[in-house]
């Protein structure tokens, strides 16, 4: 990916200003936000720290939704600004695989529409040059957009300040793994996030894909098992 | 009469002189038509019919106003269309019709007018302008929002523009507004009445005949069908009112009818043109 | 598509049920070309218009696309928003687009009133709503006198002419439960007028706040302040009962008992003096009283804070003298800190706010408190001159009369108008006018509804069906704020004088009409109709502008929707009080029988037996008070409020996670759930501020949370003057409660 974000939890306010104009932006139920705000803690009371995360998709290099999709619905946008990972929502059909795949728990499945909702990197304006809609809303400052290498060096930059005024935790997160680059304060893990280097290898993923059926199968119970083939059936039915 | 107030759409492009003609002309020489020989549509009557629902979802209701659309130079045109469905629909419309009239004189008699009007007014505000009662917008039923200009007023927009016509600045509601699209429905009523009722006299071109009526049967099908009866439903839960409950009653069941007459004389024109 | 999607969904078919297929024989849309974007919407046109969600009046952008708001933007030459709004802002279009507003001028047909009662709404004309109006005021004028009709509305020139044409006196307004502590305080001791509202914190290299906690409301100019000077490297200590966004992004996080930041000012102030670490060039050029001040505060040592703060004495006199010795250093104030009207005590800590800030030399300094610099607009009296109007009696229904200091603002009396009203005290009121105010704005709101239903006529101008319209007689509706037209002065945050066009959107949606017509409509139905003899809001912009050297023409022709005047800053070198020094002992407060310096007091009510916790009121980021729990996307980001607890407490309790507890005071409680966290004092409950609409024409907000105003106690005039606090204020949550499981 050419551009990339660089979310700064250590400037972010928590206000929800990039979740309203993006939900405002793209359709879907009420409730369904392609990114939301939470809210973590660190410690306890009295020695306790407190910060917000942006959740929304991470546009990993190696995404596990676009891997375990069954239709293919998932699918990186092609040219020189693509990269960024999106859902063809013609493709999809509201299984929730992605949704179990998810190493962040982004993918949400509509209820409304029966579609896989996510954040798009707003990949219609990005590969015209623009922002991110999120990005140009913030009031603070807390989400920059632009080129990856140039946002790189600016956190790496960022890292170094905080670390300078004693806040030694204070990190880049994601630069080898996704789309989306977070400057957190403290481990990853106390922010909901997994491990940096948790992209699998290429034979990790072939393991998984094997099992693929089974994988879904097991990730969302009976249930999904038969939701997705249930949904196939219709498709099928409809095509005929 | 009531073609007057349900005219509010004026011609946003001349893609079609005559079509613009047939407008000026709409509901203003209704009496011609009343000797016509009904061939497939009776458009004065659904003109009627959809002008005076269009003015009960409008504003309040004043008796006046409800036993001048029961005289018979009304009823008349109103026979004839009911006469043009199979006899089951027919009684049942005209059923419709009836409790709606009982309905209008439960509302009124034995009270002063006043009195009367006062209970429907402040029904019509319960029902219509509190959410109290219902939100009479395409947008609501439809949108994902539930705010007014949603996606499907959008597209109540665009149905209206690929046709070449706009709202009149007069109109204070939306596109999608209940009353709106019966207007809109009462106009191109007339409309293809009037065409029809001159189609021996003045050689009218077959696809303009066509496009009338195809444009009525594809509004009520893509809009008003969608999400009418269920906004009738919801009056009929939330009136407190037999009136409002037979208006809710009567729309319903004349969509139904109508879509039926529209598809019988699209048919008519596809054996024709055959 | 669908033939690609079933191509797909076969292929995906045999892979799950053969269960084991290897990756490349996978045969779903690999071979498919690149699928299309959803396509970007084409602005078809941009409005200038001004955020009327709060008082920052943001200048913004609308982009509309196809007759309706898409997009709102904020506008990167407005010194407040410099380019970015808010949460609020952004969300705001869609209260337009609200299918529960109020559509037609409407009239109440049952004449009972109440939570729950159907007002039996009966559709008017607007000459029929002013009919009305005018004749129920004439009625209750002719029969109790003039000063039987109140206004209850934010300031505006054409109420204000109104009420003075009527002849009533009874303007109440809502500052007591917002600023009036402030504006008291900096009005006796600064300006001899009202408080600042710019906060120079861009320029801030040390913020000390006390309980100031804009930034994670979202309050636009001072969140983006707060965080450039954090990122600056400026350091920011913030003492707050709770871990809020702006303590937890602060350097230093300190948890200090609520109502008790008095005591620990007092106490730097103390440091400051007698280490000699004030900036004594500012002290001595621009302030009097040092001497007496230092005298005072002696007896507040660091221990003695620390005993009733719980803030150790080490951990004051650090900060203390980090504060004075790293400059520019700032004590952030705006409305709701531990200097607005939360406590008894408030007004003293408001004091100590400006006496810390002024032995920094942070008054109208830059990275201080700043006078905003305001374009000198003329005033409405002299564009359109007053006709002689009738006297008005002087005693009034707030006792503006007997507040020497916050009386003549006339910014008081929300807190104690529902008693006002119920005893009849000094004199019956018969008729309101209410403007942009709430039931549940006010504390003890039950309360409030007893004194509404005891009225004879109201009438509401309002956008949506809010509770007070639930109680009124006839209701004006108003145009949503993007439909309407004229221009705003920037205050939050002007280094230099700076207009701001506003252009609607579009037709207005609805029977709307703006306030200024409404007011003139009931001024004719009044037959007071020759004091508006004239007077337009186009007219008074026009005027104004044309006073300035432009015109409402010109700055429509502005490319960016704004005029400035970009003079620099000249820090002032006078002040506004007899002195014309910052008084340290205010000669203005010792004439008006209230403490010349502050001195310390504690907050009214501690916590008990039975009311173990202390209040606390916070407000969501998104939400504005009690307007926007209406707004479709606002909702989705906070939905409901919480009682906010310490999780240790709450293990006590017995209550987890999202159970059901009762808050309980001296005067109500309320139902809401539980939110559990670690980053709250153990003897604090914590609920933010709107929830709780009983209206049900409220359709997204009624029956969500609760109100926490239910709880806290409203009081009389003769108890408010007992209070001796020089703004009147209402101690908005100075209460204690108990919690417990539902």
């Amino acid at each position: 990916m050419k551009y990339a974000m660089l979310i700064d939890q250590t400037k972010c306010i928590g206000c929800g200003a990039c979740t309203v104009e993006c939900k405002g932006k793209y359709e879907a139920s009420f409730g369904v936000l392609r990114t939301s705000m939470i809210h973590y803690e660190i410690g306890s009371y009295p020695n306790v720290k407190a910060a917000f995360r942006k959740q929304a998709c991470m546009h990993c290099k190696v995404a596990a939704c676009e891997e375990i999709c069954p239709v293919k619905a998932i699918y990186r946008v092609e040219g020189e600004n693509g990269g960024m990972v999106v859902v063809d929502k013609e493709t999809c059909l509201g299984c929730g695989a992605c949704a179990s795949a998810c190493p962040f728990g982004v993918p949400q499945v509509d209820p409304g529409a029966k579609k896989m909702e996510k954040c798009s990197f707003c990949a219609q304006r990005v590969v015209n040059g623009k922002s991110t809609y999120c990005a140009e809303a913030c009031p603070v400052g807390a989400i920059d957009f632009g080129e990856r290498e140039k946002l790189i060096a600016q956190g790496e930059e960022r890292v170094k300040a905080l670390k300078s005024v004693g806040r030694s935790k204070a990190a880049i997160y994601g630069k080898d793994d996704t789309g989306v680059l977070l400057i957190i304060d403290g481990d990853p893990g106390n922010f909901g996030l997994v491990p940096e280097g948790f992209t699998l290898s290429a034979a990790g993923w072939q393991a998984i894909n094997s099992y693929g059926g089974l994988a879904v199968a097991a990730a969302l119970g009976g249930l999904g098992y038969r939701l997705i083939s249930d949904r196939l059936e219709e498709v099928k039915k409809e095509k005929n | 009469m009531y073609a007057l107030g349900v005219c509010f759409f004026s011609v946003a492009i001349s893609w079609i002189n005559t079509m613009k003609n047939l407008l000026e002309r709409g509901g203003i020489d209704i009496k011609k038509q009343e000797e016509e020989n009904q061939q497939w549509i009776q458009g004065k009557g659904r003109g009627i019919l959809y002008s005076f629902l269009s003015q009960i979802f409008r504003d309040e209701v004043s008796w006046q106003k409800v036993s001048d659309f029961f005289q018979e130079e009304n009823i008349k045109p109103l026979k004839s269309v009911i006469t043009q469905l199979p006899p089951e629909k027919a009684q049942h419309l005209w059923e419709c019709l009836n409790n709606l009239r009982e309905s209008m004189g439960g509302a009124f008699k034995g009270k002063e007018e006043e009195s009367g009007s006062l209970d429907l007014r402040r029904e019509f505000a319960y029902l219509f302008l509190t959410p109290h009662g219902v939100y009479p917008f395409e947008s609501i039923y439809l949108g994902k929002t539930k705010l007014l200009m949603d996606k499907p007023w959008e597209e109540v927009r665009a149905f209206y523009r690929s046709i070449g016509i706009k709202k009149d600045k007069k109109e204070m509601h939306p596109e999608d507004h209940i009353a709106v699209e019966l207007g809109f429905m009462a106009s191109f009523s007339y409309l293809s009445g009037d065409f029809l009722s001159y189609e021996s006299e003045e050689k009218i071109d077959e696809e303009e005949k066509e496009f009338l009526i195809q444009v009525q049967h594809d509004f009520l099908e893509q809009h008003l069908l969608k999400w009418a009866p269920g906004l009738c439903d919801d009056i009929m839960a939330k009136t407190r009112y037999p009136f409002y409950y037979g208006v809710a009653v009567l729309t319903k069941r004349f969509l139904e009818c109508d879509l039926f007459l529209l598809k019988e004389s699209i048919k008519m024109f596809t054996v024709k043109i055959d | 598509m669908a033939s690609s999607a079933a191509v797909a969904a076969g292929a995906a078919g045999n892979f799950l049920l053969s269960g084991c297929q290897p990756k490349e024989e996978k045969p779903v849309a690999d071979d498919k070309p690149q699928r299309p974007l959803p396509a970007e919407p084409e602005v078809t046109a941009t409005k200038f218009n001004v955020c009327n969600v709060c008082s920052a009046n943001c200048a913004m952008f609308c982009d509309i696309v196809d007759g309706k708001v898409w997009r709102i933007r904020g506008n990167p030459d407005d010194q407040v928003c410099r380019g970015h709004l808010c949460v609020k802002g952004y969300s705001s279009y869609k209260m337009l687009y609200d299918p529960d507003r109020l559509k037609y001028p409407m009239k109440r047909t049952n004449p009972e009133k109440g939570p729950g009662v159907d007002p039996g709404w009966v559709k008017i004309s607007w000459e029929e709503a002013f009919q009305l109006a005018g004749e129920k005021f004439n009625e209750a004028k002719e029969k109790y006198g003039p000063e039987s009709i109140v206004f209850y509305t934010r300031p505006h020139d054409f109420a204000v002419r109104l009420a003075k044409a009527i002849g009533t006196p009874n303007l109440v307004r809502h500052h007591d439960t917002c600023y009036g502590s402030h504006e008291a305080v900096w009005r006796a001791t600064v300006t001899g007028k009202g408080r600042p509202w710019m906060l120079d914190l861009y320029n801030a290299k040390y913020i000390l706040s006390f309980g100031w906690d804009q930034p994670s409301k979202g309050k636009n100019m001072s969140a983006q302040g707060y965080i450039h000077a954090l990122n600056n490297g400026a350091k920011a200590v913030v003492f707050n009962p709770m871990l809020t966004a702006t303590a937890a992004l602060a350097s230093e996080w300190i948890p200090i008992k609520p109502g008790t930041d008095l005591a620990v000012c007092l106490a730097m102030i103390n440091v400051i003096i007698s280490e000699e670490l004030y900036d004594k060039d500012f002290v001595e050029k621009y302030t009097e009283g040092i001497d007496q001040l230092k005298a005072a505060v002696q007896q507040y040592t660091p221990a003695w804070a620390e005993e009733i703060s719980e803030v150790p004495a080490a951990t004051i006199e650090r900060v203390a003298r980090e504060f004075a010795t790293t400059k520019p250093a700032i004590v952030p104030n705006h409305k709701r800190d531990a200097g607005g009207p939360l406590y008894a005590n408030s007004w003293r800590t408001s004091f100590a706010f400006v006496i810390l800030n002024a032995l920094v030399g942070s008054i109208d300094r830059e990275g201080g408190v700043i006078f905003q610099r305001t374009p000198s607009l003329k005033p409405f009296d002299e564009v359109f001159p007053p006709l002689e109007f009738p006297k008005a009696r002087k005693e009034t229904i707030m006792g503006k009369e007997k507040f020497p200091v916050i009386g003549p603002t006339g910014k008081l009396g929300s807190v104690t108008m529902a008693e006002a009203i119920l005893n009849e005290k000094p004199y019956p009121v018969k008729a309101m006018f209410v403007r942009k105010q709430n039931v549940l704005a006010v504390p003890d709101a039950p309360r409030f509804v007893e004194a509404l239903k005891k009225l004879d006529f109201v009438a509401v101008a309002d956008i949506l069906p809010t509770e007070i319209v639930q109680m009124a007689d006839v209701v004006f509706p108003e145009p949503h704020f993007l439909e309407t037209s004229g221009m705003t002065e920037r205050i939050y945050f002007a280094f230099y004088p700076q207009i701001a066009l506003k252009d609607p959107v579009g037709d207005p949606l609805y029977e709307t009409k703006g306030y200024g017509s409404i007011i003139i409509g009931i001024a004719k139905a009044m037959g007071l109709g020759e004091h508006f003899e004239g007077v337009s809001g186009g007219k008074l912009d026009d005027e104004r502008l044309k006073a300035l050297g432009s015109s409402m023409d010109e700055l429509k022709a502005s490319p960016n929707g704004l005029w400035s005047d970009q003079k620099p800053f000249k820090p002032k070198e006078e002040f506004g009080t007899a002195s014309k020094k910052i008084e340290f002992y205010s000669t203005m407060l010792k004439e008006g029988g209230y403490d010349p310096m502050p001195t310390w007091q504690p907050k009214r009510d501690l916590p008990s037996n039975d009311y173990p916790f202390y209040l606390l009121v916070t407000r969501y980021a998104a939400h504005r008070m009690t307007e926007s729990q209406n707004n479709e996307l606002v909702m989705q980001v906070a939905p409901v409020n919480y009682a906010t607890l310490n999780k240790a407490i709450a293990q006590q309790l017995g209550v987890k996670d999202g159970d059901e507890v009762m808050v309980e005071s001296r005067v109500n409680k309320i139902k809401l759930k539980a939110r559990v966290i670690e980053g709250i004092r153990p003897d604090c409950v914590s609920v933010e501020h709107g929830f709780g609409h009983w209206a049900k024409d409220l359709t997204r907000a009624f029956g969500v949370g609760a109100n926490e105003g239910d709880l806290v106690p409203g009081f009389t005039v003769e108890e408010m003057i007992a209070l001796k606090d020089p703004g009147a204020t209402g101690c908005m949550s100075d209460v204690c409660v108990k919690v417990y499981k539902a």
